[in-house]
């Protein structure tokens, strides 16, 4: 795959196998008032050629835990409590820290971590930032210093950039950089995590527009973190809606957003304000729920429009609604959901 | 790049700090008489080596008198005795400034010189040792256990030295000293009570240094331990807030290994405000070195403050310390300052104004 | 209050709030019952002290194993036998006490207060009775007598008691040879006991020179002939010298440390408090001031700020405490004069940010004033800052009192901790062993000290520390 892979250390792939594949998730931490599961039961695959998977959800909804989890920069209180991670057919999740590190981050699985506007280091210069870990593999200065020089102007910053540091670089400057340092090594799978969050609109279109070419044209992997539908279905072949630490509704976008057997996912579309449209946004009261209680029925149960009995005391399943679409909720194998009033 | 520029900045505002300090310490010199006090007995020295000189050449007692008045009269009015002292203060600020402030009352210098400026060239040696080494070991110190404990925050040894920084910032330096001295020099008998040298001094050079090493451990050791909790504290704060920053998240995603993230990503971005620490440690150990001096009978500037106020006090060396004191701070800061403005790239490019330490 | 819950929900804060009501309770306690004018009329006269024992440790280094001597003081009571003798009425007293076999008194004396006579002057006499009947004549006196011109009643040591050290008596050592000489049948030389007669009252001579302590239980009988039965004594005391004295042990002068150390309590709590409380009002006012100001008047005020808070504090401090005076108000002043500027600096920076927020825009939109704002809009956010600033600010004022009182410059109509390590320091405590004179004052200092640190730790994460004005983001 990656030139940058020693010899002897050839990646296990498996042509068949999906490029990530996610089973059974569930992640804990340990806080002072007990231990929270703040994701449970997550698993998704995401297809190789660059499929990109957007993960959708409220703050605290669990999302940035999914990805934390796959890239191993979970904070120190939490833990994987269950589940398997497998990239390219390899059981990464079984890999000791030290292999991990040195095999995994960086060359197979980069990330843009969220807040992109502080991820740089602010007292050295971006070119050093950049050519850090080529350094580390052993890569010639020279080398890695072109090899970082090439990928900056492919994210569009003008040539001297790596000479300069962080503070002295527009907002979308430094996301742009963050971007190119995260090809240094040409991973399979990029994690981006609410990457433009921080960013004026019209920069955010463009690093959108940068990452929907960057997709095209390498064909890397994408694990898109958002709470931005709209963002997601510019970017994003499938789309996975958590809430409460489940997925809620996953699916091709299209089919998601056209027809939402969820009705957290109805709700959460039904929120965005629409240009042109006589309808007023419609409110999501309520909170996301307190994981540290046990819930016995449905996680959405008490801010759902639609609640019913059953929701209160059994949990629903994930369940196939269509081609590659799953929803959660005992009313979404009965077709489109029913209206509510806004 | 512009390196410069910042760093002429802190100097100009040093330098400002200075001149305030020295009309400060003129002009309540001035308004107590104290100033008037100082000149009339540099006068009195100086008149009595004219006596002598003219006494040699005039024997008439009458002519005597009257050309020594003369010539007192000219010394007075050479030193502006004869102005009221707002008109002298110019003058007096040029003075201190070269510290012409004539002669110590009682103190003396080895070789048997009275001069406040040669007396206090000589005491400086001394304070610098220990404050300087005092200052590089808290600093070692600080940063070895802080950021050691900035990966186990929250953990009992980090409550323990939160409690430990606590009660070391609350510890007199001196009386520190005075308890280190009752066990380590008198209950144990380990190491000398006080002094800068055995009575009588080792005669080679090589055994005169480490007396006096010897004789040091104790007071740097005082100023090490009021200071380490602080310093200690700091950089536990500093390298903590700093690794909780998404920079440290990126270094650790991109594979980096912990040593690298730890020196390069943590402790180099915490180093500018570890270092204005140190300048706010500076301050205090300048000023408990007066005392911790004072106490172990350390042959400094600080001791010599003590000296100079104890007793009959003497003006001009009590005015000259408060001077080089200052003069010194002021220097010390200015080191700090340029090392901070190299170790900050923000400060060098105008990227953000530091607040003020 | 929200303050107050913060500091209360965790460990360091109740430790500390715990301590600062014990200390805050025993200072109301010393200001209600020590007199007034304490430093001068009672610490620094040393007619006071002279009953006490010199330099000797505190009493509960008995505990540790010692085998110390009780400082003991017998006052008399009532008069035991009143009888008519000739022309004069004869009144004795008695005062009982038990002597073991361990340390003897340090030292003997005696002292007579308040007498009263018309015409003649009384005379008196002071025995010590022994348990094996030998009464060994101690003190014989007359009330001192009237001077020319002075005509009756008369009243003699009122003001100032009349006090005999019965150790260094050489007439007491010949009565103590006499006595015993004749009771033992030994031949003592009196030259034996000067300086030290305790041996020879409180013990059998062993004829080789040397006295086996005699336990049992002593009586001083105190007997006084009035000329007229209208003459009064008021009182009298028969001191007993310890080996070891009060909770804190004495200085060379007799000292009770104690009450040098209870005294510098509300002192050290009065410098620390006012000086955090002014500097901080100073602080603060000039912060809001210069941040929402701007224009000159903030140049002028970051200026001297940056100055001042520039100079290296203790030297300057120094300098012009000697300079000035050493009263405490003037240190107070100094202190003050020196230390407001790194708060003006802080607070101005976040009064730069809060007056550009949402809140203090909405309120100008509203037309209120200046003031308001000030008051109700920006002083509250920075409130809890400033607090925390004031209690961290409360030790320095207290150890920077201490340094200076250390090196002399103390106010001496007001004994402090930090002079009465002076006070040692001076005569050499540490080397003499004197450990008691030195380690009270500075652990009263430490603890006070402590007190506030914890106060200010506990109030730290309350108020959030990223508040302070700074380069990051």
């Amino acid at each position: 795959m990656s030139p940058l892979t020693p010899a002897g250390e050839t990646p296990v792939t498996d042509p068949a196998a999906p490029l990530l594949s996610v089973e059974g998730l569930a992640v804990e931490y340990t806080t002072a008032r007990g231990v929270v599961r703040s994701v449970d039961g997550v698993s998704f695959t995401l297809k190789t050629g660059g499929e990109a998977l957007g993960l959708i959800g409220e703050s605290g909804s669990g999302k940035t835990s999914i990805t934390s989890a796959v890239t191993r920069l979970l904070p120190r209180n939490g833990r994987v409590a269950e589940g398997r991670i497998v990239l390219a057919g390899e059981e990464v999740s079984r890999l000791s820290d030290e292999e991990f590190r040195k095999r995994i981050r960086w060359s197979r699985i980069a990330v843009v971590v969220q807040g992109a506007m502080a991820s740089l280091n602010p007292v050295l210069r971006v070119g050093d930032q950049g050519t850090e870990r080529l350094r580390a593999d052993g890569v010639a200065r020279r080398d890695a210093e072109a090899r970082f020089a090439a990928l900056l102007d492919r994210v569009g910053l003008p040539r001297g950039t790596e000479k300069r540091y962080p503070h002295e670089l527009s907002g979308g400057m430094k996301q742009r950089a963050v971007i190119a340092m995260a090809l240094t090594h040409d991973p399979q799978l990029l994690v981006l995590d609410e990457p433009t969050s921080a960013l004026d609109v019209s920069i955010q279109a463009q690093i959108m527009n940068l990452l929907k070419e960057l997709k095209r044209e390498r064909g890397i992997g994408m694990l898109f973190i958002t709470h931005d539908l709209g963002l997601a279905s510019d970017l994003c072949d499938r789309v996975a809606v958590v809430y409460g630490g489940q997925i809620r509704e996953i699916g091709g976008t299209d089919a998601l957003l056209a027809g939402p057997r969820d009705p957290y996912t109805e709700r959460l579309l039904a929120s965005i304000p629409r240009i042109r449209s006589a309808e007023a946004p419609g409110f999501l009261p309520g909170a996301p729920p307190d994981l540290r209680v046990a819930i016995p029925g449905c996680r959405f149960a008490a801010r759902c429009p639609l609640v019913f009995d059953r929701c209160r005391t059994e949990a629903p399943d994930l369940v196939t609604v269509g081609e590659g679409h799953d929803a959660r909720c005992f009313l979404s194998a009965d077709g489109p959901l029913p209206a509510v009033r806004g | 790049m512009g390196i410069w520029r910042p760093i002429a900045t802190r100097a100009a505002s040093l330098f400002l700090v200075l001149i305030a300090v020295l009309v400060l310490l003129v002009l309540s010199l001035g308004a107590t008489g104290y100033s008037d006090r100082i000149l009339t007995a540099i006068v009195g020295e100086e008149m009595r080596a004219v006596r002598t000189a003219l006494a040699a050449q005039i024997k008439d007692p009458d002519e005597l008198e009257a050309a020594v008045r003369t010539q007192q009269e000219e010394l007075e009015r050479s030193y502006g005795l004869d102005q009221p002292w707002t008109l002298r203060m110019p003058a007096m600020v040029a003075r201190v400034l070269v510290l012409d402030l004539g002669e110590a009352r009682t103190v003396r210098t080895t070789t048997g010189s009275n001069s406040v400026a040669e007396i206090i060239l000589e005491r400086l040696p001394p304070t610098m040792l220990l404050i300087t080494t005092s200052l590089l070991i808290t600093a070692a110190i600080g940063v070895a256990i802080g950021t050691w404990l900035s990966t186990r925050v929250g953990s009992r040894s980090d409550r323990i030295a939160s409690w430990i920084a606590a009660v070391s910032n609350a510890l007199p330096g001196w009386w520190s000293g005075i308890v280190l001295i009752f066990i380590f020099g008198f209950a144990l008998r380990w190491l000398p009570t006080g002094g800068m040298y055995s009575t009588p001094p080792p005669t080679d050079p090589l055994a005169r240094a480490l007396d006096m090493v010897w004789h040091a451990i104790l007071p740097i050791l005082t100023l090490v331990l009021v200071s380490i909790g602080p310093s200690v504290y700091v950089v536990r704060t500093m390298t903590m807030s700093v690794a909780q920053e998404d920079h440290v998240t990126l270094a650790r995603a991109k594979g980096m290994s912990g040593g690298s993230i730890a020196r390069r990503h943590i402790l180099r971005v915490a180093a500018p405000p570890i270092v204005t620490g140190l300048i706010l440690g500076l301050a205090a150990s300048l000023g408990g070195s007066i005392l911790v001096e004072t106490v172990f009978g350390w042959q400094g500037m600080g001791r010599l403050y003590y000296d100079a106020i104890a007793g009959t006090p003497d003006e001009a060396l009590i005015v000259a310390l408060t001077f080089m004191f200052t003069l010194l701070y002021v220097i010390a800061r200015l080191i700090l300052e340029i090392l901070y403005v190299l170790l900050d790239p923000r400060v060098r490019t105008g990227g953000g104004r530091r607040g003020a330490a | 209050m929200a303050l107050l819950r913060g500091v209360l929900s965790s460990g360091v804060g109740r430790a500390g709030v715990a301590l600062l009501l014990s200390l805050v309770v025993l200072s109301i306690g010393v200001v209600l019952t020590f007199p007034p004018g304490f430093g001068l009329t009672r610490w620094g006269d040393p007619a006071v002290w002279a009953d006490n024992p010199k330099a000797v440790p505190p009493v509960w280094t008995n505990v540790l194993g010692g085998s110390a001597a009780e400082h003991r003081t017998l006052s008399i009571g009532a008069p035991v036998d009143v009888r008519q003798s000739g022309p004069a009425e004869l009144r004795t007293w008695e005062l009982p006490f038990a002597q073991g076999t361990g340390a003897l008194p340090t030292f003997l004396s005696f002292t007579l207060g308040r007498v009263d006579y018309a015409g003649r002057p009384p005379s008196y006499r002071l025995l010590l009775v022994r348990p094996d009947g030998v009464e060994i004549p101690l003190v014989r006196d007359v009330v001192r007598g009237p001077r020319p011109g002075e005509t009756g009643p008369y009243v003699r040591y009122a003001d100032e008691p009349y006090r005999v050290l019965i150790s260094s008596d050489p007439a007491v050592t010949e009565e103590a040879a006499d006595a015993l000489g004749a009771q033992y049948g030994v031949t003592i030389d009196p030259a034996s006991l000067r300086g030290r007669p305790e041996v020879a009252l409180f013990g059998v001579p062993d004829g080789a020179g040397g006295y086996t302590p005699l336990a049992g239980d002593y009586r001083f009988r105190l007997a006084f002939a009035f000329a007229d039965p209208a003459d009064v004594l008021a009182e009298a005391k028969v001191v007993l010298g310890g080996s070891v004295y009060g909770w804190a042990g004495t200085d060379t002068q007799g000292r009770d440390l104690m009450e040098g150390l209870l005294f510098g309590l509300p002192i050290a709590l009065l410098i620390g408090i006012s000086a955090a409380f002014v500097s901080t009002a100073i602080g603060t006012a000039l912060g809001l001031i210069s941040g929402f100001k701007g224009g000159r008047i903030d140049l002028l005020i970051q200026g001297a700020a940056d100055i001042i808070n520039n100079v290296p504090l203790l030297p300057l401090l120094i300098f012009m405490v000697f300079v000035l005076g050493s009263q405490l108000w003037l240190i107070l002043l100094v202190l003050v004069a020196f230390s407001w500027p790194g708060l003006t600096i802080t607070i101005r920076s976040m009064v730069l940010g809060l007056s550009t927020g949402s809140e203090v825009e909405a309120a100008r939109a509203l037309g209120a004033s200046t003031g308001r704002i000030l008051r109700k809009h920006i002083f509250p956010h920075t409130a809890p800052f400033v607090v925390t600033q004031m209690i961290f600010f409360v030790p320095g004022a207290i150890l920077a009192e201490a340094g200076l009182s250390f090196l002399g410059l103390g106010d001496p109509s007001l004994p402090t901790w930090g002079q009465i390590l002076e006070d040692g320091f001076r005569t050499g405590a540490v080397f003499l062993g004197y450990w008691w004179w030195v380690l009270g004052p500075g652990l009263a200092l430490v603890i006070t000290s402590v007190t506030f640190m914890l106060l200010a730790i506990a109030l730290e994460p309350v108020v959030n520390p990223r508040l302070r004005g700074g380069d990051r983001g």
